[in-house]
């Protein structure tokens, strides 16, 4: 598909996501909300893990990051909204650097059981009664947003389909841009890359910084559109969740980010109602299914599949 | 005398210890001679624990029960290496992840569903109290011990004396050379599983008398279990004896004097992220590898 | 080109047999419809210049690589045949730069070399033997085998190729490395066993001239096509063909 055509698509879609932020009303509305706030988090999941090939098992982590600064930012020191997400994005650059000096350390599998470590910790330290004036323990918090135009649902509305339209451009454009090939590099051949003269640490860093920062992000911003935050909405099942996300919407590429945070946000609404275990079920299901079938994406593997069809 | 509090608690710190240092191992195993780590260890303990937990409600005494089910894993490390693992052998790593999280997830879900989340009893094969001199722990906390401690022994003797453990042996260590030799490595890899996950149901047999049996009863046990391997450099063995002591001492020691309770896990884990920062290759592990 | 020498097709059933083989790593291919025989009981010299494909042919025969074409031992074919497989038919190989366990001892090394499942008595016997044919390596029975020296590597990677009683052996380059008196040493050893137990060899060498003393036939390789085979003694004496093939 030529650049032109790639562009007119992509307007269409944005014009088209536009249009339904401005139609939808009440409980559609909401959900259309939390689809963008997925959207977001995988947008920064898919820099890390399928570009970078820097593996996360605990992006959920980051995503309680942001949710709870903004509602501690918000709730208890009165902060306009958008300045709470400012420092949700922030802090989760920050911690994500933190988080690309380990990647050093710990390569490959080991950074994503370390990483699931910290997203098994995560409910157990909100939850911690020491921490409770400041996180609401248990229970979490909950507030009543001021009445400004961004906690206005068309507001709020608006100001994701703006982040996310900014964000997925960001990424797109780093991709096809030297820091993204740095990242391909790493990723494929490592030793190659730093005899290349790319510095490895430093790559790894900034690319978990700027993922930390938009999953924070979206777990800021996600928390205004819920309201409130609770430790049980943070579960190491959130981070399995968005990995499988990832994978179902297809590693291969960017786009695929609409599908995988259509996935996270369907799958335990709909198959909670059955039993506890259903989506751990379906989770468990998809990612082995996709890692058979179509590890590197939905368009290699039709296109593998036509390969050997047309062999025969 | 009543020995005091923290004595009893550093006991039963050695005795989980010992439960660590076996998940610990199984996860060494699998990642010296394949470098994979298997996330699903912990599951298929669980439900090793499960199948023997059905074994003795019907009828079957506890401690032949418990020796079937330690074959019966290894035959299901073997298959689940065979069946699953093989085909993304040489996949890249997203990908083998993709496989391992999917494992421990859909075995989790999967017992989950079988048997249901009711916390079930699980009965120690132990007696109640230890012998006289060695009352500092429970009768079952001794089994852990000593239990722990003979499989460990087997296990190294039979890495040492029999010409299967030289073959997995030199399958780990000289991949590409040992098939020169006839041994057929992928077979090798198997076995490897096979042993991985006899350890893993020993654990969780030896820990479900404790805590009670349920679908998570693993999931803590094996981030302690990767805790202690990695304390201990990830390929060593001892280390992850070391690693395991080591975790399960600290455990409830900073849980009581310093974090509280809640904060235990979190605060044992942040200690390990803290030494691996300081020293990535483990308290055992050789000199220090350059970071790229 | 010199016309001074015949092609001698050695037609035999037993023995390694080549036909129209091609192998190769991904996309380039190796070797190029490559035929070579190797009759029982002889030494063949494989030679060529650096990239002409003689390991990768060793690596053929051994199905360590993805092959087409022929490939037969003493009749039956070796085709698909994981390595493993091969080995237990009685084909040993000595790979470049001996594969040595080198973690494990001299011991262990020569017991893996009889392969895990045979009998107690046959490894033990077998020992004795190799004991017996290495003395040096008799004193260093408990030594970790990457402690030891180049030639008693090399011999090492022999005594655990015998350890089976192969019927064939492939080398790659056992001179690697090795102080000329030990490669002597080599060489005798290696023709004495194919004096006394028949076995066939199949020998790699970077240097002609040492493999073509040892030698019965000779086949020169050249970007995976055979170029010129035949007589070693012929073959040593031909100048344009040293200067053509084997770097004068």
């Amino acid at each position: 598909m030529s650049k032109q055509r790639r562009f007119i698509l992509w307007v269409a879609v944005a014009l088209l996501l536009l249009g339904t932020g401005l139609g939808l009303q009440g409980y559609a509305l909401f959900q259309f909300q939390q689809w963008l706030v997925l959207v977001l988090a995988l947008v920064g999941l898919h820099g890390l893990t399928a570009q970078a090939g820097l593996l996360s098992l605990g992006h959920g982590a980051f995503m309680a990051l942001g949710a709870y600064t903004t509602a501690m930012l918000t709730h208890h020191a009165q902060w306009p909204t958008p300045w709470a997400w400012l420092a949700a994005a922030l802090l989760g650059a920050a911690w994500g650097a933190g988080l690309g000096g380990l990647a050093s350390r710990l390569t490959g599998h080991l950074l994503a059981l370390a990483t699931f470590a910290l997203a098994v910790a995560v409910p157990q330290v909100l939850k911690a009664p020491g921490l409770a004036a400041w996180t609401g323990g248990a229970q979490g918090l909950t507030w009543t947003p001021t009445p400004a135009f961004w906690n206005q649902p068309l507001g709020l509305t608006l100001c994701l389909l703006g982040v996310v339209g900014l964000a997925m451009g960001a990424q797109q454009l780093a991709q096809q841009r030297v820091w993204g090939w740095a990242l391909v590099a790493m990723r494929e051949h490592p030793v190659a890359a730093a005899e290349l003269g790319f510095d490895l640490p430093r790559l790894r860093r900034q690319a978990f910084a700027w993922s930390g920062a938009l999953t924070s992000l979206a777990g800021g911003m996600g928390a205004m559109v819920l309201g409130h935050v609770s430790p049980d909405a943070y579960t190491a099942l959130l981070s399995i969740g968005l990995l499988a996300g990832l994978v179902v919407g297809g590693v291969g590429q960017l786009s695929g980010v609409g599908l995988g945070a259509a996935f996270v946000l369907w799958v335990p609404q709909w198959a909670g109602e059955f039993s506890q275990s259903v989506p751990w079920a379906i989770y468990g299901a998809c990612l082995l299914g996709v890692a058979y079938v179509a590890p590197e994406g939905w368009p290699q593997a039709w296109r593998a599949w036509r390969r050997k069809l047309t062999k025969r | 005398m009543e020995p005091s509090i923290w004595l009893l608690q550093l006991s039963a710190g050695v005795a989980n210890g010992f439960i660590y240092a076996a998940l610990g191992l199984a996860l060494v195993m699998i990642h010296r001679t394949t470098h994979h780590i298997n996330f699903a260890q912990g599951e298929m303990a669980t439900l090793s624990t499960y199948l023997a937990w059905q074994l003795i409600q019907s009828g079957m005494p506890v401690a032949a029960a418990m020796a079937l089910t330690l074959v019966l894993s290894l035959a299901m490390g073997v298959v689940v290496q065979r069946v699953l693992i093989r085909p993304v052998q040489h996949a890249p790593a997203l990908t083998q992840m993709m496989v391992f999280v999917g494992l421990l997830v859909s075995i989790n879900a999967f017992t989950g569903w079988w048997f249901g989340h009711v916390l079930q009893a699980f009965p120690s094969p132990f007696p109640v109290q230890a012998p006289a001199g060695l009352r500092l722990w429970s009768g079952h906390q001794l089994g852990m011990v000593g239990v722990t401690l003979i499989v460990m022994a087997l296990v190294w003797l039979f890495f040492r004396f029999t010409r299967l453990g030289l073959a997995l042996r030199a399958a780990a260590q000289h991949p590409e050379a040992a098939r020169w030799v006839g041994i057929s490595v992928p077979w090798m890899w198997a076995w490897g599983w096979g042993l991985a996950a006899m350890l893993g149901a020993l654990a969780g047999m030896l820990m479900a008398p404790v805590v009670y049996l349920e679908p998570n009863l693993m999931m803590g046990v094996l981030l302690y279990g990767f805790a202690a391997a990695v304390l201990g450099g990830m390929d060593r063995p001892q280390g992850a004896v070391l690693g395991g002591l080591l975790v399960g001492v600290i455990d409830p020691l900073l849980g009581t004097y310093v974090v509280g309770h809640e904060l235990q896990q979190p605060a044992v884990l942040a200690l390990v992220v803290a030494v691996l920062w300081w020293r990535p290759q483990g308290l055992l592990g050789p000199k220090a590898q350059g970071a790229a | 080109m010199s016309g001074s020498f015949k092609r001698i097709w050695v037609h035999s059933m037993s023995g390694l047999e080549l036909h129209a083989v091609s192998a190769g790593y991904g996309e380039q291919a190796v070797l190029q419809g490559l035929n070579l025989q190797v009759p029982q009981g002889r030494i063949v010299a494989l030679l060529g210049a650096n990239g002409a494909g003689k390991t990768t042919t060793l690596r053929a025969v051994f199905q360590a690589v993805r092959t087409t074409g022929q490939l037969t031992w003493a009749g039956q074919s070796l085709v698909g045949l994981p390595t493993e497989h091969i080995v237990n038919r009685g084909l040993a190989h000595v790979p470049q730069g001996r594969g040595t366990l080198s973690s494990l001892t001299v011991e262990e090394n020569l017991l893996l070399g009889a392969g895990w499942r045979a009998p107690r008595q046959t490894v033990q016997a077998a020992l004795e033997a190799q004991w017996a044919r290495f003395p040096s390596l008799a004193q260093r029975r408990h030594q970790q085998a990457g402690s030891l020296s180049g030639g008693e590597q090399q011999q090492l990677a022999l005594a655990r190729a015998l350890m089976r009683g192969p019927q064939f052996m492939a080398l790659d380059e056992p001179s690697l490395g090795l102080a000329p008196k030990v490669v002597s040493q080599v060489m005798d050893t290696l023709a004495q066993l194919n004096a006394e137990q028949g076995i066939t060899l199949l020998l790699v060498e970077q240097s002609a001239d040492l493999a073509l003393d040892l030698a019965h036939e000779a086949v020169v390789l050249q970007l995976g096509r055979v170029v010129a085979q035949g007589p070693a003694l012929a073959m040593k004496n031909d100048r344009a063909l040293h200067r053509a093939y084997l770097g004068g």
